[in-house]
């Protein structure tokens, strides 16, 4: 069995558009640098496994990946693209044009990251921003096992409003196609493919900020997705024909002096269609990190993160290393500017399912930097 | 508070090694002479500095960045956006990795300062007094620190 990480391999055709597409924009860039942004998020990851319960468990991985960030900014038209070429995947994760709506609002169309997941919404691809190795395990991508969409290919309407005691109310909500089950994972939409067999996707994050140029925030996560399951060539037991998946949560990312504290909690209600009948299924997820700047170089940091009947439930069955359960600590060394080194050590649970769950102790080592 | 007062008393140690025996130095907001803007709230400033978009008499504003000079840096982290250097950089990169907004243009060379004032309109940056009153087709519009 393969450890909850990267699974997909994508065609390695996407690297070569990547790069002709990147060559585009860098010419373009070479016009009227003012308007564009280029970044590079290069990292790569050790991953070592011990007292695991499960032998089948890798023991140790490498895994080496590097995010491409562009961004053009005009007047009025806005683009953003944002690919992904790792060891195990390939893939434009995100490719969104949008138009200034106003002062302080914009509409994009195309494929972004679901405005309803903070840690998402916070980091998205760009590795060395986040301070932690892993993210928590309701913030997993697709492809690495995650159980909630991620990634949706529709309408973005992002906003935000000052308000007159210099606080900030931040706005995002989008529709589109939401991700359908396949193979024991969610597979997002594809741009410029068929959508026939994607179920629609709403979601919602409201956020305040009690000072505008601040960077402590909090607010509320909601979403609604229709997850359509593709048959399997030999049907497998319990599969459902339709899943769905409803959330409301709440987040906080808090500065305190040299402390901070990003936290998210949410409530799923999954309606899971099988051909005898519904089942409802419903649990809760969250997760709490807390980083001590202990210096300008040093930061400390451990996260927990769990649920309330996420153990026993029917939806998470189906995604077979979903960590439903985890105790991590770490440390971050910014070793040069725009570098840091990271470990992590954690306790990890993963595997819904009435039968028990797994679990294994992790080590995790990653250098990870941003250019230019 | 503890780090900032350390980073005053790093700021103020730097400037008494560099620049003893000269007269009291100041750090200034400058434009180009077209620009119609006169004065600017701090507050106004520090937002155009963090990337919000900042319309003074109509005129969109157009920060600039000046590097190479380490504790004209420093100055400007404390006076102007009131954050570490980390703090900003990481704040500008995370810009730029949620909304692909692009980072702010950057100079490190005095001599291009003119220049690039006058090509945009209404862009801003800050020098050292003695910098800004030798350079010529730009304008003071106000003081960001004065060595006490």
């Amino acid at each position: 069995m393969r450890m909850p990480v990267s699974t997909a391999t994508r065609a390695p055709r996407r690297s070569l558009v990547a790069i002709g597409f990147l060559g585009v924009l860098v010419s373009a860039a070479s016009v009227a640098e003012s308007r564009h942004e280029f970044l590079f998020f290069p990292s790569v990851d050790g991953f070592y496994t011990f007292s695991e319960s499960d032998s089948s468990v890798d023991e140790s991985k490498t895994n080496a990946a590097l995010d491409l960030l562009y961004g053009y900014s005009g007047d009025r038209f806005r683009f953003l693209g944002e690919f992904l070429w790792s060891t195990h995947e390939t893939d434009f994760e995100r490719l969104q044009a949008g138009v200034r709506v106003g002062d302080n609002a914009s509409i994009w169309g195309g494929r972004f990251h679901s405005p309803a997941k903070f840690w998402t919404s916070e980091y998205h691809h760009g590795q060395y921003l986040q301070t932690s190795i892993t993210r928590p395990a309701m913030e997993e991508w697709e492809d690495d096992g995650g159980s909630t969409p991620a990634h949706i290919t529709g309408l973005l309407l992002e906003s935000e409003h000052q308000r007159s005691d210099e606080s900030a109310l931040v706005f995002a909500a989008s529709v589109g196609y939401a991700p359908i089950y396949e193979d024991g994972a969610l597979e997002t939409h594809e741009l410029f493919k068929s959508a026939s067999d994607h179920g629609m996707s709403l979601n919602l994050r409201v956020a305040y900020r009690p000072e505008f140029l601040g960077s402590t925030q909090f607010g509320l996560l909601a979403g609604w997705n229709e997850i359509n399951v593709l048959p399997q060539t030999i049907p497998a037991p319990g599969q459902p024909d339709t899943i769905d998946q409803a959330t409301l949560g709440v987040f906080g990312d808090w500065y305190w002096n040299d402390l901070r504290l990003l936290t998210s909690f949410v409530y799923f209600d999954n309606e899971l269609e099988f051909q005898t009948g519904n089942t409802d299924d419903t649990y809760l997820l969250g997760y709490a990190q807390l980083e001590y700047e202990a210096n300008p170089v040093v930061t400390l940091f451990g996260r927990i993160e769990g649920g309330i009947d996420q153990d026993d439930s029917a939806y998470l069955e189906l995604f077979e290393t979903f960590v439903t359960e985890r105790y991590m600590l770490g440390a971050r060394w910014d070793v040069a500017e725009y570098h840091s080194l990271t470990v992590e050590v954690a306790d990890t649970t993963y595997g819904a399912s009435v039968t028990g769950s797994r679990d294994f102790n992790e080590f995790r080592l990653q250098w990870s930097a941003v250019f230019p | 508070m503890i780090r900032r007062r350390g980073q005053c008393l790093l700021v103020c140690i730097a400037w008494l090694l560099t620049a003893t025996g000269t007269s009291a130095e100041t750090v200034v907001l400058v434009t180009g002479k077209a620009c119609p803007l006169a004065n600017l709230s701090t507050l106004d400033l520090r937002k155009a500095y963090l990337g919000v978009a900042v319309k003074v008499d109509g005129e969109r504003l157009k920060p600039i960045l000046m590097r190479g000079d380490e504790m004209l840096e420093q100055i400007f982290y404390q006076s102007v956006v009131a954050m570490s250097k980390k703090s900003y950089e990481r704040r500008r990169l995370s810009l730029a990795l949620k909304y692909g907004t692009p980072r702010l243009a950057e100079l490190d060379d005095l001599a291009a300062v003119p220049e690039a004032l006058r090509s945009e309109a209404c862009a801003i940056t800050y020098l050292w007094g003695s910098d800004a009153e030798a350079l010529q087709g730009i304008k003071t519009i106000k003081l960001l620190w004065q060595d006490t």
